[in-house]
């Protein structure tokens, strides 16, 4: 039989096959599989279910001491007293860890925000790192605790991710086999080098690495070493990275193989990349700082920040801004000036939920002379689209490159058709225009949504072939 | 070994338990660590495979399986996805484990983990009862061994009715 002509006669087969009552079992065949087999499925399981096995038949009496993949969640804990589920739930971990039989634990997910205590949790931490841990997946807000300095030390560990509130103390940390490290809520706390407040976390073969929520205690500066760091996102909250302000942060990002940068930040904070120009994507989300009015130095500080930062991606492909990104940067005289040639960016989005079509937006446009596609996320309020942009010099990618444009949310007002027509009137090349229309806009389809295709289908197009599709 | 994989367009002939030969492009044959360990060596692809633990039925759907995540690129990753839970979707157990052995075999990692993952979602949630019937386990505890057990992993038994 040939296998690459035959495919589709494979295919059917497979169907015949399924319905083919030969393949019912009438035996016990899961108790005689192999015991890689058998273990592998079980590492499927929560924890819990495992260890119920042991019931099934002889077997299976000792059969889950063999996994290496432990899933404990309090969640799955039930029990008729509620005040003893805390210790049952800690005594559960605790055997189950003392009585596996395997030296090494290859995975350890750990949810546990309702009944368990930080000193154990750091302790189960300890132990399964003890036995080489290779996946540590951490889950509890409770209370405050130090992650366990063998973490770090650990040459097993490749994937760390905790979402805790928990301290990491800093000293010179080389994290030697981390490949992907996902942190939310960590403070990272400064205990070797108080005088210069500069600390050094090197990653030799990280891969990813997403902060979100990150406090920084005692510093200034921040050097990543992340020669093999493919993927950064940053995500700080509305309070920012260092607590109370005192003082500017510098972080650095050393790594020859970034590719993708994400980064929401109020922008308290200075970015140096040397690797900038090879991020071909790039995302960038300004927020506002909680409970602020921006006095307009402050303005300008932030905007000058978020123009240093977008003119390091000289390489960027794809890249996506929000509207607040936009709102920042409109003070900045000049912008078109600041920024550079993107000579490699084919995709330019706008997202968030207020977007403002200004000289701004138009600085990005003519800062993209290859421009293929262009997204707008019109959000929950409503655009406001700057007329006197009509009257200024068309981006050259209209002339030559922008050939999709899309709407994402569209509700159809008299601003976004005024922004449609524009685009249709200049866009020389256009091939497709998607309409992705509001729900609200959806669902009046007769009263509404058909007055605005007719009206869109009217339009002049700069181009000939261009196509208005909905979705 | 660089010779043949050099050449895409080569094919290899695996042989089933029951006798059946299927004729496989190397890409897709590349799917199977096994097999591609075979090529690395001096195997060379004139020789039948035979592949004495696996019917046709499941090599079949196995070849199936592997041609697929051989043509489609990486980018087109929810495809994928789409087709993996479509491929196990209304497979009988004892398919299923003929999958996850044949997959266990020739060191399929992606068919063995979605074949595991199915057996496993059958476990999940049931009282051991149902799962020694769904899977003909036979209980050969006597009442009093069992309830030692049942004693002994007490902690994994709270809250089950």
């Amino acid at each position: 039989m040939d296998a690459s002509g035959s495919l589709p006669d494979s295919q059917k087969q497979t169907k015949k096959f399924r319905k083919h009552k030969k393949y019912e079992i009438d035996r016990d065949i899961i108790s005689n599989l192999p015991e890689n087999v058998l273990t592998h499925i079980l590492s499927f399981l929560p924890t819990k279910y495992v260890v119920r096995t042991s019931v099934l038949s002889t077997k299976w009496k000792d059969t889950w001491t063999k996994v290496t993949n432990l899933h404990f969640d309090d969640e799955l804990l039930s029990s008729r007293k509620n005040m003893t589920r805390r210790a049952y739930f800690m005594n559960f971990v605790d055997r189950v860890l003392l009585h596996l039989e395997n030296s090494k634990i290859h995975s350890f997910y750990l949810s546990c925000d309702n009944y368990s205590d930080a000193s154990r949790v750091s302790a189960w931490i300890s132990a399964v790192i003890k036995r080489q841990v290779q996946k540590l997946d951490i889950k509890y807000r409770k209370e405050e605790f130090v992650v366990p300095r063998c973490v770090f030390g650990s040459d097993s560990l490749r994937k760390l991710k905790l979402v805790a509130k928990c301290i990491i103390k800093v000293s010179a940390s080389c994290f030697s086999r981390l490949e992907i490290v996902d942190l939310s809520g960590v403070t990272f706390l400064n205990t070797c080098f108080p005088n210069t407040g500069e600390i050094t976390l090197t990653f030799p073969v990280l891969k990813v690495l997403t902060l979100c929520s990150t406090k920084l205690l005692n510093v200034k500066v921040v050097n990543l070493n992340v020669p093999a760091l493919h993927s950064c996102d940053l995500n700080a909250n509305e309070s920012g990275w260092v607590p109370d302000d005192s003082h500017d942060l510098l972080i650095k990002i050393c790594g020859q193989d970034l590719k993708k940068f994400k980064c929401s930040s109020s922008l308290s904070e200075n970015y140096v990349l040397d690797c900038a120009s090879s991020v071909t994507e790039v995302n960038i989300g300004i927020i506002s700082k909680v409970d602020t009015e921006y006095n307009s130095q402050e303005k300008t500080t932030v905007g000058l920040r978020a123009c240093d930062l977008l003119k390091m991606f000289l390489g960027v492909e794809n890249l996506t801004l929000s509207w607040h990104t936009i709102e920042v940067l409109a003070p900045l005289e000049n912008l078109q000036a600041l920024l550079p040639s993107y000579g490699n960016l084919v995709h330019l989005e706008f997202s968030g939920s207020k977007l403002v079509f200004d000289a701004t937006v138009m600085a990005f446009l003519h800062s993209s002379p290859v421009l293929e596609t262009l997204i707008f996320e019109m959000g929950c309020c409503t655009l406001q689209f700057n007329k006197d942009v009509v009257q200024e010099m068309v981006p050259q990618c209209f002339l030559s490159h922008l050939k999709v444009v899309k709407f994402v949310c569209f509700k159809g007002n008299t601003r976004e058709l005024d922004l449609a027509k524009f685009l249709l009137v200049n866009a020389m090349v256009l091939e497709v225009m998607i309409i992705n229309a509001s729900s609200s806009l959806k669902y009046q389809a007769e009263t509404k949504f058909e007055p605005v295709k007719k009206q869109l289908s009217t339009f002049p197009k700069g181009s000939s072939h261009a196509t208005i599709l909905f979705s | 070994m660089a010779s043949s994989i050099e050449n895409n367009n080569e094919k290899l002939t695996l042989k089933s338990s029951d006798g059946e030969e299927f004729l496989v492009e190397k890409h897709v044959a590349l799917q199977s660590t096994l097999l591609q360990n075979m090529l690395d060596s001096d195997c060379s692809s004139a020789d039948v495979i035979p592949l004495p633990k696996i019917d046709a039925r499941t090599l079949a759907l196995v070849l199936g399986y592997c041609k697929k995540h051989a043509d489609a690129s990486s980018s087109k990753q929810g495809e994928l996805n789409s087709f993996d839970s479509e491929f196990l979707k209304d497979m009988d157990m004892g398919a299923l484990f003929n999958l996850v052995l044949a997959a266990n075999f020739m060191e399929i990692k992606g068919l063995l983990d979605i074949a595991a993952q199915k057996i496993a979602d059958t476990i999940k949630d049931k009282p051991h009862q149902e799962v020694r019937e769904i899977f003909h386990v036979e209980n050969d505890y006597t009442p009093e061994e069992e309830a030692a057990v049942r004693e002994e992993n007490r902690w994994a038994f709270e809250g089950f009715p």
